[in-house]
């Protein structure tokens, strides 16, 4: 058990062993602990789990993919920790990375207010909706859980594996709804040394789509760029510079509103969140100066490849099939 | 204090990017001016009181290098900028020559910056202090943010150009001839309770600070003065547009994440 493997009397620890008693998720989380692993003392663990989001963190970058995309198979699958911890504090890094990317997105008219904030409006309702069924499935069995998060893991690692995203998509004609909310706009291309104008297109199936992408991203605590980009780019027609930094922008408004349940049922733990948050900006931050000198392709395959591993293993975790261990 | 708009000229061929840039300057505070070519920027520039002018390069009519040329004999003061997707450093150098300053439009960031600093409002700073070249030298970059300050030598002018002059920012030296800088503060403040006050000091000490504080004044060692900020601002800076790149690559776009990191790290070398 969590609490009990606790050995120092600092009042840290007493405050984190009260704050896990409290939690709805301390019984379910006794059972996932491995036995060997459990004999740590608490203090093992913050420093191994800021090591591993620093790599992380270096590795999300080079692949092009989602820190919460990562954190969340990997972490929930390596370490003792309960599902829900997990899937909270994998939002509040996938919110981190947001909230420091947005500011310099929206200075650069990357991202785009107009396009973010009716998809935000909509995703967000149903992040929130998505934590709450969450957690409710999640307190009706984890396994539940763990076998969704397992599927949606390995249709991630396919999506990336498989999606051509388009630089600029020819969208020939703007429907209503798009003409309507005025989704349009015109953006400098720095490489073209151009201004490109863009309007959306196929408008309300995209917007249908991220009632989807919100309940998924409030249910998993994945982020949900890896769907974000994709609907925004090849469904609704805006470039990719756009959707990639309108996708960021969006984030940080969904994961906020779907957070805020996480934290309200006590699923937040900042022994587990401080070191993985700084571990990952820390690692992304060197990830993105790695990446400027090199740009090493294998890693983008191997990075899909463990997560179709961590997808597989999260499966059979779930599901009880004991064939990965 | 009363804040006055300014009146800013945007010039572009591009109908979209114009509008967009129209509307952005409005939420910046500008009122703004629209010419989708050189004729027309020049027939607004003499109908109306323009203060600064963004022109593109490349227009149909007349170059933006011209347009700006014809604006400067028009109205000598006017600030302008030659925004363009197609410049290079001889542009930059020609545009400069002009005393004019230069932005490429892959960088919108530093231009927004430039427009944010311009000044929006009818500010009365008095500068105290009774070292000219420190003065001077403060003097000249104040001017260089817009504002024309009143300066004085000592702790009696000042106090004079408080009673004739509404100020609304009063930066004293604390070592006056005539009289400490913090009495100045206390005269000044006496004048007029809604003064801003700064005091800027070479020796100062903790007791020092905690007295100008108690006079509702802020406290200010010339030692640390722009060294700490300029560490602050760039480091900031760095930061952000690392993480603007850390965004576009975590999404898939690591083209554009290298894009905007290596521009940076060139940026930073130079």
């Amino acid at each position: 058990m969590l609490n009990s493997r606790v050995r120092s009397p600092g009042l840290l620890v007493v405050s984190v062993v009260v704050f896990i008693l409290n939690s709805p998720a301390l019984a379910s989380a006794t059972e996932l602990m491995a036995t060997g692993i459990a004999d740590k003392p608490w203090w093992f663990w913050p420093p191994v789990l800021f090591l591993f989001c620093l790599i992380l963190g270096v590795l999300a970058v080079m692949a092009g993919v989602g820190g919460g995309v990562l954190y969340v198979p990997l972490v929930s699958g390596f370490f003792p920790f309960h599902i829900d911890f997990v899937r909270g504090v994998g939002l509040m890094v996938a919110l981190a990375g947001a909230l420091a990317a947005g500011p310099g997105l929206l200075r650069r008219n990357l991202a785009n207010l107009r396009l973010a904030l009716p998809v935000a409006l909509i995703a967000s309702t149903f992040s929130i909706i998505g934590a709450m069924l969450g957690l409710y499935l999640s307190k009706l069995n984890p396994d539940i859980i763990q076998a969704c998060l397992g599927g949606t893991i390995v249709g991630i690692a396919l999506l990336l594996t498989f999606s051509k995203n388009t630089e600029k998509p020819i969208v020939t004609k703007q429907d209503a709804i798009g003409m309507a909310l005025g989704l349009g706009g015109v953006y400098w291309d720095d490489g073209a040394r151009e201004s490109v104008e863009w309007k959306t297109h196929r408008t309300l199936p995209g917007l249908l789509m991220f009632i989807i992408i919100g309940l998924m991203a409030g249910m998993f605590g994945l982020g949900a760029g890896w769907a974000n980009v994709p609907v925004l780019n090849l469904v609704m027609g805006v470039p990719l510079k756009v959707s990639v930094a309108t996708s960021k922008f969006l984030l940080s408004i969904t994961d906020t509103s779907a957070a805020w349940i996480y934290m309200n049922r006590g699923c937040v733990i900042p022994l587990i969140g401080v070191p993985s948050i700084v571990g990952l900006m820390l690692g992304s931050l060197l990830g993105v100066k790695i990446l400027a000198v090199a740009k090493p392709k294998m890693i983008r395959y191997v990075v899909i490849f463990v997560l179709f591993f961590a997808g597989l293993k999260a499966m059979d975790k779930g599901l009880g099939l004991g064939f990965l261990g | 204090m009363t804040k006055k708009k300014i009146n800013i000229l945007l010039v572009d061929d591009n109908a979209k990017f114009l509008k967009s840039l129209a509307e952005r300057a409005r939420i910046k505070g500008f009122t703004v001016f629209e010419a989708l070519n050189g004729e027309s920027a020049l027939k607004i520039a003499g109908e109306q009181q323009i203060q600064v002018a963004v022109v593109d390069h490349k227009m149909a009519d007349i170059n933006g290098l011209v347009v700006i040329t014809k604006l400067k004999a028009m109205i000598p003061d006017i600030k302008t900028v030659l925004l363009t997707g197609h410049g290079g450093e001889k542009l930059k150098e020609a545009t400069e020559a002009l005393n004019s300053t230069y932005f490429d439009k892959g960088d919108m960031g530093k231009f927004w910056t430039f427009l944010s600093d311009l000044p929006l409002g009818n500010v009365n700073i008095l500068l105290v202090d009774d070292n000219q070249k420190f003065l001077d030298t403060l003097t000249e970059r104040i001017k260089l943010k817009g504002y024309e300050p009143y300066t004085a030598f000592n702790g009696r002018e000042a106090v004079e150009i408080a009673i004739s002059t509404k100020i609304h920012l009063a930066v004293v030296d604390h070592r006056l001839p005539d009289m400490e800088g913090l009495v100045v503060i206390t005269k000044l403040k006496e004048i007029d309770a809604e003064i801003q006050t700064l005091l800027l000091t070479g020796h100062g000490d903790e007791k020092l600070k905690e007295v100008t504080e108690a006079l509702n004044s802020v406290y200010f060692d010339k030692a640390e003065m722009g060294k700490f900020w300029r560490f602050l601002r760039k480091a900031l800076n760095s930061l952000e547009t690392s993480m603007a790149a850390v965004g576009m690559a975590t999404g898939g776009d690591l083209e554009d994440a290298v894009d905007i990191e290596s521009h940076h790290s060139r940026g930073k070398k130079k």
